[in-house]
């Protein structure tokens, strides 16, 4: 094993699904799968979530979204919330793609972009609920609506949806943020907007707080088993990768692994964590470039597989038990990984 | 990443310039020679260190190079049409002997860059916003505004490099002017503080390796404890590559 390899397991994504889905009835799942699916395979992951009868999926950018309508077909709802450029949201209009718009500036171009497609945008407009990233001020919504409405009224767009980002600080943020979320979808609706869809939560609140769910809850890192950084575990979800990396050399104390920080493991980790042997967990002693080393264990052989992170099966952590060691999330273990690791699909 | 028919207006650029390579692969090849090395071997590893592995070995190959390191069998393929006339090797126990700080343009132990840049990381600005005094910026609202100031949003964030932890701690630069991340970096967007400043929706915001930014990594080791080699590999292979004269 030249590479080394980010095992992904199907059933265990699908069960996580069926998990989170249950969990969040009667909210429906929007399966997020931004940055290649936190890089567990954007078109793989889609496919699955499809089969296991998920109805929307969350791309972030425009071009996953067209490549997943070409993977996918037309039963399925997609979603896209970056500010693009008007030769994406042309295409992303011709191929039956929601847009999530965020600014007036976006929503002037996505009416001028349908108009010259002769197609109706489907959009679902963002509030800023405290965030202060995308979304339209709620001093400026009454305007945006009603921009909106008159496009309506034009055949331009179909105004969907209303949605937002939570800040996740705190509790009462978030209530605070579900308050003005709320009276902007009450306002549209009162302006006439028929709102097929609310969406306000990500994985964690989606999980804790079903009290701030809309019709739709995003939810991406929960999906692949990857919990909030100092959150507990979730019950019924599990990591659906495990990151191996394979020994090639075995000194006296330690063995050196074919995986180093220039693959995306962070040298930070050296020293502050341990991964999975086939004898348990052993520390990772350090990271070079392109190799690693680790504890070793009686009778260590070269071609002897060590787990970075996963399920725990050989005691090895999860991304967030990794990212803790160095105060960050686990999404920023995974999506650090580069392409020189090989993903390897199974069941 | 790959090519595509559409502007993949969200992603960032890491920028490669031909012409640094040039210059810097002559320079680092010379300094070799300088301290007595024959080996005169550079690293190639992870496609050149996420600045395009067929690129650099040209750059190598002209400077005079004996010797390249790569990662497999398939990246000896990738540059068998090239005329090298070095000697290609599939990593095991890396012995290169050309300094890849000078190669590729990284800052020193010092901070310096004794080359140029041979990539800049640039995002771009995706929307304007004006706040008030108290308002909180990204998750967890670990920023506050002190007075009403103004933010851009950018294009990057962790999943192309831009570390989480860089988030309230670095500066990024727009038409040589250095503005502040404020706030979380989250996953593919930042958020700077551009106050009174006249930025323009699609302006280029340069986080590393041009402009005042053009050291940036050396601030981005300080902060985040990771080595100017794995910030500008992962950044590299993060990105939408393109090339620059």
């Amino acid at each position: 094993m030249s590479h080394p390899v980010l095992r992904i397991s199907a059933s265990t994504l699908a069960r996580n699904i069926e998990v989170i889905r249950s969990r969040v009835a009667p909210s429906d799942l929007m399966l997020i799968v931004k940055d290649d699916a936190y890089r567990h395979g954007a078109g793989w992951v889609a496919g699955v979530a499809k089969r296991a009868g998920v109805a929307w999926i969350g791309t972030y950018d425009i071009p996953t979204a067209l490549q997943l309508r070409d993977e996918l077909g037309p039963d399925i709802g997609l979603f896209a919330w970056a500010t693009s450029a008007d030769d994406e949201i042309s295409a992303a209009l011709r191929r039956d793609v929601d847009l999530g718009v965020g600014s007036l500036e976006y929503l002037e171009r996505v009416i001028c972009q349908a108009g010259q497609a002769e197609v109706t945008a489907r959009v679902h407009l963002k509030i800023d609920t405290g965030l202060h990233r995308s979304g339209i001020a709620p001093e400026a919504w009454t305007h945006a609506v009603r921009r909106a409405l008159s496009a309506q009224d034009e055949g331009l767009i179909s105004l969907v949806g209303v949605w937002s980002h939570l800040a996740e600080a705190s509790d009462e943020e978030d209530d605070a943020a579900q308050a003005i979320f709320l009276r902007a979808a009450a306002y549209a609706r009162e302006c006439g907007a028929q709102i097929e869809h609310t969406h306000l939560t990500a994985s964690a609140a989606t999980w804790a707080r079903p009290d701030l769910r809309g019709t739709l809850v995003r939810v991406g890192a929960f999906c692949y088993g990857v919990r909030s950084a100092d959150g507990a575990d979730i019950d019924g979800v599990e990591p659906i990768a495990t990151l191996s990396a394979c020994v090639s050399a075995v000194d006296d104390d330690v063995v050196a692994i074919n995986l180093g920080s220039l693959d995306g493991l962070p040298s930070t980790l050296a020293d502050k964590v341990s991964v999975g042997t086939p004898a348990g967990a052993r520390a990772l002693v350090g990271i070079s470039l392109t190799h690693s080393t680790v504890e070793t264990w009686p009778g260590a052989h070269v071609g002897d597989e060590v787990r970075i992170f996963g399920a725990g099966a050989w005691a090895e952590r999860s991304t967030t038990g990794l990212a803790e060691a160095i105060e960050t999330v686990g999404e920023e273990i995974l999506t650090r990984i580069t392409p020189h690791v090989r993903r390897e699909y199974t069941n | 990443m790959t090519e595509s028919e559409y502007s993949m207006s969200a992603l960032p650029r890491s920028i490669v310039s031909l012409s640094a390579l040039a210059d810097n692969a002559r320079l680092a090849v010379a300094a070799a020679r300088g301290s007595g090395s024959s080996v005169l071997c550079a690293d190639l590893r992870r496609d050149a260190w996420g600045h395009g592995l067929k690129a650099v070995a040209q750059a190598v190959a002209m400077a005079g190079a004996r010797s390249v390191i790569v990662d497999d069998d398939e990246a000896v393929d990738a540059i068998r049409d090239i005329e090298l006339g070095a000697k290609v090797t599939v990593d095991e126990r890396c012995a290169s002997d050309i300094n890849p700080a000078i190669l590729y343009g990284l800052p020193d132990n010092e901070g310096v860059v004794i080359g140029t840049p041979a990539m800049a990381l640039v995002g771009r600005v995706v929307s304007l916003k004006s706040i008030q005094t108290g308002d909180a910026v990204s998750y967890g609202y670990t920023f506050r505004a002190a007075k009403p100031t103004r933010l851009a949003l950018v294009t990057g964030g962790y999943a192309q490099g831009i570390v989480r932890a860089l988030g309230n701690q670095a500066r990024v630069d727009i038409s040589g002017q250095s503005f502040d991340i404020v706030g979380r970096i989250a996953m593919d967007v930042s958020v700077i503080e551009i106050g009174g400043v006249d930025v323009h929706e699609g302006a280029a915001v340069r986080f590393f390796g041009a402009g005042t930014a053009r050291a940036a990594l050396h601030d981005w080791q300080r902060i985040t404890g990771l080595t100017h080699a794995e910030l500008v590999t992962v950044a590299g292979l993060r990105t939408l590559r393109e090339w620059a004269a």
